[in-house]
């Protein structure tokens, strides 16, 4: 329901990319759903996957600063302390409900494939911070290594940045591998194991490529659960 | 003091006024015969829509244009946007939420007409959400003495990318069943013959509510199943035919048991009208619908299996942002495959709030037209199919209206085909048998059965 939340901290985790921790209030989710967020008193809200875990004392989500949008602008500039007006939760891109949990209730033991790009991450940040143990690959889809946000959150060998600008170094630990190109062109290259659970967010060009994709693959739609950021 | 209330909208729309109107009733207005007599003026309207826009517009002008020679209260409300509401302030007396339309009376006395404002005290033209509870008590004043809408549930949480409805409506609210039952019975009592029940998603009623709110072992909120059920055995057991609808219900809340209860009970119609809005499951996915052509295609199955003699209506939107010619002919494959009675097809516009509104609207108007017509022809042939099948047959026909020619009358099946046939104009509001003979591709000619055809009087009907 809607509810009016403090801003607790905002923390930068890129040029343009930011989280922000308000306080969690009485508001409850199941990891992968979104909230609409925007300045008490203000008309304009956005839609933002939460980015925190189920758990969590507090609720974060990640915001990218669009160039000319006026709420990730505002929102940015925000001292702690603010008031925002928060209602929600929706969304049944979870692994508990919707869609989403008929992929999960039926075949738990299946293998997951996430595909995110920018800030489409966020779900699935939900999902790790709220779930222990998961079988899942994430192809994290960014221009540049600078987009992997806070790619210290899953284990190396389960995130797999696929950086689509040429030449780009990916700084930090060895252990932290990455794809030279779009999440496309490694899945052309990576064919998805028979029985996997495919769950897919960020831009609509990414999702109607993939999701083609893996319908050639053998993929059955049913299994092909997705969220479109716009 | 008098007012008239005009609703610009849905179905949705039109409920509200109901109860608009019952408001004023109640605070003590009477019901002006024409909108040129009222003293308040109001209108209960859909903002999601450009075409209801423009048409709130040409009223205010023209209500703001007689307060020169008399006084007049105006006031809006309905599925408003925030960017309209703040437009709307300027141009009308009043603007409030219908989920604060308990407060209208004292909105009025306060900014109104028959009190006047105390100097310093700003009024409040504006009022914020209070309770749904408040707006469920308020009885409606019914249109029609025999047709009756029934809100169940208020609001949509679904947030389809090209609807502004989460945006003017708010969260999903479910009614508390017992009211929803009272309201049933009354009307049942009343002699209603067609009630409606009617939310933006009704098959999510009560979703997420559990055992909210329930005394006495019986819960306040029942699935959408059970409260069918309820519904049903309260309208099987009228002493007269009554036919129960439902609209709008989502694909991906359709379940078995919603099937099953209507199948139960004669008094739930034999018609489902289950939007499909595209047949491509990427268009389904940008559209954020949640379900895939697949999982359509197995309810409708379950409702073939389960309601063979069931209608099934649907919604299509044409020229959504990005739909290519291969994603179009999904739509119409599909079309072809479910072979509905009846689709409300829509060529895509941008909504205002809507999420879709902010990506680029590129299928040019022109395509979006023969993708309609195109359609359109399709719908006609399996409507006109389904119709020459009925050609002899005896069904029954709500009597809904005289026609606009003497002699004729406008009727419903119990599938919500539309029947014209000649008869008395005693015999609207009943439901009588009729005999089909002959099938146009969206209604049926009928002719009345021998014992009706004489000036039958509605109590003798059905």
């Amino acid at each position: 329901m809607a509810q009016t939340l403090r801003l607790l901290s905002r923390r930068d985790v890129s040029d343009s990319a930011y989280v922000l921790r308000l306080e969690r209030g009485d508001f409850s989710f199941a990891p992968g759903q979104y909230l609409t967020l925007g300045e008490a008193g203000g008309a304009e809200t956005r839609e933002y996957s939460i980015y925190s875990g189920m758990q969590d004392p507090y609720l974060e989500v990640l915001i990218k600063e669009v160039a000319g949008g006026s709420v990730s602008r505002r929102l940015r500039r925000l001292a702690p302390g603010s008031e925002l007006r928060c209602d929600g939760p929706f969304g049944f891109f979870t692994l508990g409900n919707g869609l989403a949990d008929r992929l999960a209730d039926e075949h738990a033991d299946r293998p997951l494939l996430w595909v995110a790009t920018g800030t489409g991450i966020a779900p699935f940040h939900s999902f790790v911070t709220s779930y222990g143990d998961l079988d899942y690959l994430l192809l994290h889809g960014v221009r540049a290594p600078s987009e992997c946000y806070e790619r210290e959150a899953y284990p190396a060998e389960r995130y797999l940045a696929c950086v689509s600008e040429p030449n780009a170094a990916m700084p930090g630990p060895a252990e932290h591998r990455s794809f030279a190109g779009r999440v496309t062109a490694y899945l052309r290259h990576h064919a998805v194991a028979a029985g996997t659970r495919c769950f897919l967010c960020g831009n609509s060009a990414m999702i109607f490529e993939v999701f083609d994709l893996l319908k050639r693959q053998g993929v059955p739609s049913a299994d092909i659960a997705a969220e479109v950021y716009f | 003091m008098t007012y008239r209330v005009i609703a610009l909208g849905c179905q949705m729309n039109i409920s509200d006024s109901e109860r608009v109107a019952s408001v004023l009733q109640g605070a003590g207005y009477r019901e002006a015969e024409r909108e040129e007599d009222a003293d308040i003026l109001g209108v209960v309207a859909c903002s999601v829509r450009q075409k209801a826009i423009d048409r709130i517009y040409s009223k205010i002008h023209e209500w703001n244009g007689w307060k020169a020679q008399r006084p007049l209260l105006t006031f809006v409300s309905g599925c408003i946007l925030p960017e309209d509401e703040r437009k709307f302030l300027r141009l009308f007396d009043l603007v409030f939420r219908i989920d604060d339309l308990p407060r209208l009376p004292e909105l009025v006395r306060t900014y109104g007409v028959p009190v006047p404002v105390p100097s310093g005290v700003e009024p409040q033209r504006s009022v914020t959400l209070q309770h749904a509870d408040d707006f469920w008590a308020i009885a409606p004043r019914y249109q029609s003495p025999h047709a009756a809408y029934v809100p169940i549930q208020n609001g949509c949480d679904k947030f389809c990318t090209f609807c502004a409805v989460p945006y003017t409506r708010g969260r999903e609210v479910s009614r508390p069943a017992a009211d929803i039952l009272g309201e049933v019975t009354r009307l049942v009592e009343n002699g209603y013959r067609t009630i409606t029940l009617l939310g933006q998603n009704v098959n999510s009623y009560g979703k997420g509510l559990g055992d909210a709110g329930s005394a006495a072992g019986t819960p306040a909120f029942p699935t959408f199943a059970e409260l069918l059920d309820e519904v049903g055995d309260v309208a099987d057991t009228a002493a007269h035919r009554v036919w129960v609808y439902f609209t709008s219900p989502h694909p991906s809340d359709m379940s078995g048991d919603v099937l099953d209860a209507i199948a139960a009970h004669p008094s739930l119609a034999k018609q489902v009208h289950l939007p499909l809005q595209s047949g491509d499951d990427r268009v389904l996915i940008r559209m954020n619908r949640n379900y895939r052509l697949e999982d359509y295609r197995k309810i409708v199955g379950d409702i073939r299996d389960r309601l063979p003699t069931a209608t099934l209506f649907t919604d299509l939107i044409v020229g959504f942002c990005g739909e290519t010619e291969e994603q179009f002919a999904a739509t119409r494959e599909a079309m072809e495959e479910f072979r509905y009675h009846m689709a409300f097809i829509a060529a895509y516009s941008p909504r205002p709030g809507a999420a879709g509104s902010r990506w680029d609207d590129d299928v040019p108007q022109s395509e979006k037209k023969r993708r309609l017509h195109v359609l359109s022809e399709v719908l006609q042939r399996t409507a006109l199919a389904h119709h020459e099948r009925q050609v002899g047959a005896t069904v029954d026909v709500f009597v809904e209206a005289e026609d606009r020619q003497p002699g004729l009358l406008l009727a419903r099946t119990e599938g919500r085909i539309p029947v014209r046939l000649a008869g008395d104009a005693a015999l609207v509001g009943s439901i009588v048998p009729a005999t089909v003979t002959a099938a146009r591709p969206l209604s049926l000619a009928a002719e009345l059965s021998a014992a009706h055809t004489l000036a039958a009087a509605p109590a003798a009907a059905g």
